[in-house]
């Protein structure tokens, strides 16, 4: 489950414009969403509010053997009118889940996000400042993310603890993105590390697109099937002189298309050898079936996990929904289905690894109060199966 | 001086390669690893080689028998090699990602793919020179720790020998580790391996190298009957009849026991000190231990004949007496070798003066037992041998606590006494018996005035003796001292058990009475072990018993003499049987001792 945090944070993006899922960084997300999601473990609250449009706080206690927990703040410049409340906030966004990826779209021009008043340029770039303690860990978080333009992003994210070497690292990080292409270049002071990644989307330009008239449907044939994307990221560290590169590759359906939408993605580590190919699709209504397979050509070591995610919806939505499946085989069926994610209750999530380790995790709303449940079994040890058991209650006003 | 460094037994032995191994795999991987290394580190393969590193003895600083301590340069330049096997992660950023916070994390999508892969490392050409303090101590093992960093230089040969820069890595991780392993982990390996080692050898070595090890037992309790033991055969040497079977001196080895201390006796010597600090009077019971009350009464005592060295002696005496109740005829060696003792005590002062009435009682009812007995089992003479066994132990115990000095004084007296006496001393059939006993019980608080007491009783109990000549007599006519010797001698090989006889049991107790006074009915399974006896009786009476046995020897036939050794031999080897046989009854006994534990110190106790 997203964390308010986070969920808050989202929300910004989406206020300022900013597609997440256009990053070499996310090109798996559906993937890891679905196979490698977290279950929680012993007793989590979780207590928020966004107690004016731009202030955000959030309280944390854990209980895992010792409590622990942690206080945010948040402030953002600008106002987010679309965070809601535990009881109204669609799960969708709530909860990861299988990554709808929107059709690109042409990014703002920087000239129209200029305000002027009276000759004098008054507008200001978004920002967003958050700040996180633990306790009793002693670690502080912090972020710090501004829009310095339509098409870029600046995030600073910040941690300090004693116990980190030099007492902690400040990762900045540059995002470019056009739509058509993203790029990224981090540095991160913990060995010198500089990053550069990179995302290209074939196909649909939507910087060339035809200005959309709101009868026009399907303006662009080329939209309609998908897009493919490819990727690839460098890093060296300076200081241990090692680097890393990858290369990804990744085909999703998008809203527009009439089949099952189903994503695909191949990343692979030409150094260390790593092949990483993941498929998930929808296969009905509230069906999302996933699988990944991992193999490395060098060691030959190899790795299959299968998940699937259920999709609750409330019980007087299924004549309504039978009716739908009584007709043709509709396509918006499985769009981003924002205007009917509200009839959702929960969601049950699980995967299973080639171990026979199982991971299930239950995520729904109860009331006001959202909550997940999870537990993590480990089939090999017949004595002790259970691993971890966990549940976290939110409750955001 | 010279050491002799055996490079060879320790690889001789098939299974120090794999106990080593074990407990270096476990070493290393106690540590936190190196996020690098990925799974457990093993150790394949390990070879000492055959050079052995060049050791100069810079200082010793302690040597004996079972310990040393010293200080060595160490240099080793040979062909011992290590083979580790793990699995580490390749790939750089993985383990950088592993220890970076979350939060901060550039996560990166597949750059970061993990890949580990098995390393073989094989460690060789080890260059070692440093400083080395080795104490070794039989009971804790070695101790070996480097003085500064031994290391020199190794080389490193791996899996990735090929990538210079993986090549460096683990030549300089390596090093780190190894520095950290022979400051911190060997020497917790080799005081583990020594441990295990010595624990088995020790035994066995001590058997056959020392017969009078053998009864040795790993608690307190051993001490003192062993140093008796020994002493004892240190008598025999001074006697220079060299008769007693174990030539061997045994140099007190209090130390070697103490080491051996069981948790249990370390339990009871704490609380011992803990009374003594504070104003409780509540002192454990320690077996085969002297405490020093008594030694105290004994000194304060001496110029009037120690009562301790009097029950000490009357032990002996005692012990003599019954079995040469029950024997008349076991009666004269009892005498020769133990009267010899008592009557050093007794006969020089030698006042009859009638004491213990109530006592009176138990010693009546003690001496029904016995003759119970002895009528029962004919081959009562053990209990007589047992007596004499008990005399020397206790001498020599004595003899540890380092009274001798005045022991020797009344050994003389005794000597001459004895030799003066043995045959008229022997006679004192039950009835003195029971005086003396009674007398004993009185003494055993051993303040000065119990000391008079029972030194009042020691004259009783001599002059009892010749009175009560006569009761002796119908059992039997006292022998002449060699025939009882034969017997003697013939009896115990009879009798395998010597100690097992409850008229043994039951003497034994009775000395016991007289030092912790409430003690012996929980003692007496103690007494039973000879040792016991020895250590309390023989407070005085060491020395004197080995003078006495010169004197005797001089007095007496040099037969005699050599009886007296024989059966010392004799005593002792069925004395260290007896002990083996009894350990485990014993701590048994312990156990419910410790849960009555009320006991209170001898010392302290009023007999009754």
């Amino acid at each position: 489950m997203l964390g308010f945090m986070d969920y808050v944070q989202k929300s910004f993006y989406r206020a300022t414009k900013w597609d997440e899922d256009n990053s070499y960084a996310n090109l798996n997300a559906t993937a890891r969403a679905l196979l490698d999601f977290q279950t929680p473990k012993g007793l989590k609250l979780n207590i928020s509010s966004l107690s004016s449009p731009n202030f955000a706080t959030s309280y944390s206690l854990a209980s895992l053997g010792v409590v622990d927990g942690s206080v945010s703040y948040l402030y953002s410049s600008r106002t987010l009118d679309n965070v809601r409340n535990s009881g109204d906030v669609e799960l969708k966004d709530a909860i990861f889940g299988y990554r709808d990826i929107k059709e690109i779209t042409k990014p703002d021009v920087s000239r129209d996000w200029e305000i002027w008043q009276g000759g004098v340029r008054v507008d200001r770039r978004d920002t967003l400042l958050y700040g996180r303690m633990y306790l009793p860990a002693s670690t502080l978080e912090a972020l710090y993310l501004r829009r310095l333009a339509p098409t870029r992003q600046l995030k600073i994210s910040a941690v300090s603890n004693s116990r980190l070497p030099n007492g902690g690292t400040i990762l900045a990080l540059l995002q470019q993105d056009n739509g058509k292409f993203s790029s990224e270049y981090l540095y991160s002071t913990d060995v010198a590390l500089i990053g550069i990644r990179g995302l290209y989307n074939f196909g649909f330009d939507p910087r060339k697109a035809l200005p959309q008239t709101p009868g026009n449907g399907v303006a662009d044939s080329r939209k309609i099937a998908g897009r493919f994307s490819a990727g690839a990221e460098v890093y060296y560290g300076i200081l241990n002189k090692s680097g890393g590169v990858s290369t990804g590759f990744r085909y999703t359906t998008l809203p527009s298309n009439t089949g099952s939408p189903l994503t695909m993605t191949l990343t692979v580590n030409p150094i260390i050898g790593h092949f990483q190919a993941a498929y998930a699709v929808k296969a009905g209504e509230g069906t999302v079936l996933c699988s990944r397979y991992d193999f490395n050509i060098y060691s030959y070591e190899s790795d299959l996990v299968l998940g699937c995610e259920i999709w609750r919806r409330k019980q007087q939505e299924v004549p309504k929904i039978e009716t739908r499946t009584e007709g043709v085989w509709q396509p918006d069926g499985f769009t981003t289905g924002g205007e009917k994610g509200n009839d959702i209750t929960g969601v049950l999530k699980a995967r299973i690894t080639q171990n026979f380790n199982i991971g299930l995790l239950w995520e729904g709303r109860f009331k006001q109060l959202l909550f997940s449940i999870g537990s993590n079994i480990d089939l090999k040890r017949r004595d002790q199966p259970f691993r971890t058991v966990g549940i976290e209650i939110q409750y955001n006003s | 001086m010279a050491f002799n460094f055996n490079w060879h037994p320790l690889t001789a032995d098939p299974e120090f390669y794999s106990r080593a191994r074990d407990l270096l795999t476990a070493a290393l991987n106690k540590s936190p690893k190196p996020p690098i290394i990925v799974a457990d580190i093993l150790v394949t393969e390990l070879n000492l080689g055959t050079t052995p590193p060049d050791l100069e003895i810079l200082e010793i600083g302690d040597l004996a028998d079972d310990r040393f301590r010293g200080i060595f340069k160490m240099e080793y330049s040979g062909d011992a090699f290590l083979t580790l096997q793990t699995k580490v992660q390749a790939n750089p950023l993985n383990t950088y990602l592993s220890t970076a916070p979350s939060f901060t994390s550039p996560q990166p999508l597949a750059a970061s793919a993990p890949l580990t892969i098995p390393l073989q490392i094989t460690l060789s050409n080890f260059r070692l020179s440093g400083f080395v303090i080795l104490v070794f101590s039989k009971a804790k093992g070695v101790t070996l720790v480097f003085r500064n960093d031994p290391l020199e230089s190794l080389v490193v040969s791996s899996t990735f020998d090929s990538i210079p820069f993986i090549k460096d890595y683990l030549q300089k991780e390596i090093e780190k580790q190894l520095r950290n392993l022979f400051q911190e982990e060997l020497p917790a390996i080799i005081h583990r391996l020594s441990l295990r080692w010595w624990g088995q050898d020790y035994d066995s070595a001590s058997s056959n190298t020392l017969r009078s090890h053998i009864p040795q037992n790993p608690t307190l309790n051993s001490g003192p009957s062993l140093s008796a033991k020994s002493s004892f055969d240190n008598l025999g040497d001074q006697t220079e009849n060299g008769g007693s079977p174990q030539q061997q001196t045994f140099s007190f080895n209090n130390d070697l026991d103490s080491d051996t201390l069981s948790s249990k006796s370390l339990l009871r010597l704490a609380t011992l000190t803990d009374s003594q600090r504070t104003l409780s009077l509540f002192t454990p019971s320690i077996r085969e231990a002297i405490y020093r009350a008594w030694a105290t009464t004994s000194e304060r005592s001496d110029p009037t004949s120690t009562p301790s060295s009097a029950s000490g002696t009357h032990s002996s005496t005692t012990y003599s007496m019954d079995g040469n109740g029950a024997r008349p005829g076991l009666v004269a060696m009892a005498s020769s070798l133990s009267i010899s003792s008592s009557s050093g005590g007794l006969g020089p002062n030698g006042r009859p003066v009638t004491r213990s009435s109530a006592l009176g009682k138990k010693k009546k009812t003690r001496v029904v037992n016995l003759r119970r007995k002895k009528e029962t089992s004919t081959s009562d003479g053990d209990t007589s041998s047992v007596a004499g066994s008990n005399a020397p132990e206790s001498v020599t115990s004595s003899m540890e606590v380092g009274y001798e000095e005045k022991e020797h004084v009344e050994a003389n007296e005794a000597a001459t006494t004895s030799s003066n006496i043995p045959e008229i001393i022997i006679p004192p059939p039950s009835l003195p018996i029971n005086d003396r006993r009674g007398d004993y019980v009185d003494v055993s608080p051993l303040r000065s005035p119990t000391g008079r007491d029972s030194f009042l009783a020691n004259r009783t109990v001599h002059h009892a003796g010749p009175d009560t000549k006569i009761p002796p007599t119908p059992s039997t006519p006292s022998p002449q001292p060699q025939q009882t010797s034969q017997q003697h001698i013939v009896y115990p090989l009879e009798k395998g058990m010597p100690f097992h006889s409850s008229e043994y049991s039951r003497e034994g107790s009775a000395p016991a009475s007289f030092f912790s006074g409430q003690y012996s009915p929980q003692y007496q399974p103690q007494q039973l072990s000879p040792g016991h006896h020895s250590s309390a009786s023989s407070v005085s009476m060491e020395n004197p018993f080995l003078e006495s046995r010169g004197r005797t020897g001089s007095s007496s036939s040099i037969a005699e003499k050599a009886w007296m050794m024989k059966m010392a031999g004799e005593m002792a080897r069925r004395w260290g049987e007896e002990r083996l046989r009894r350990e485990k009854a014993e701590e048994l006994l312990d156990e419910q001792r410790r849960r009555d534990g009320s006991s209170p110190p001898p010392a302290y106790q009023r007999s009754q």
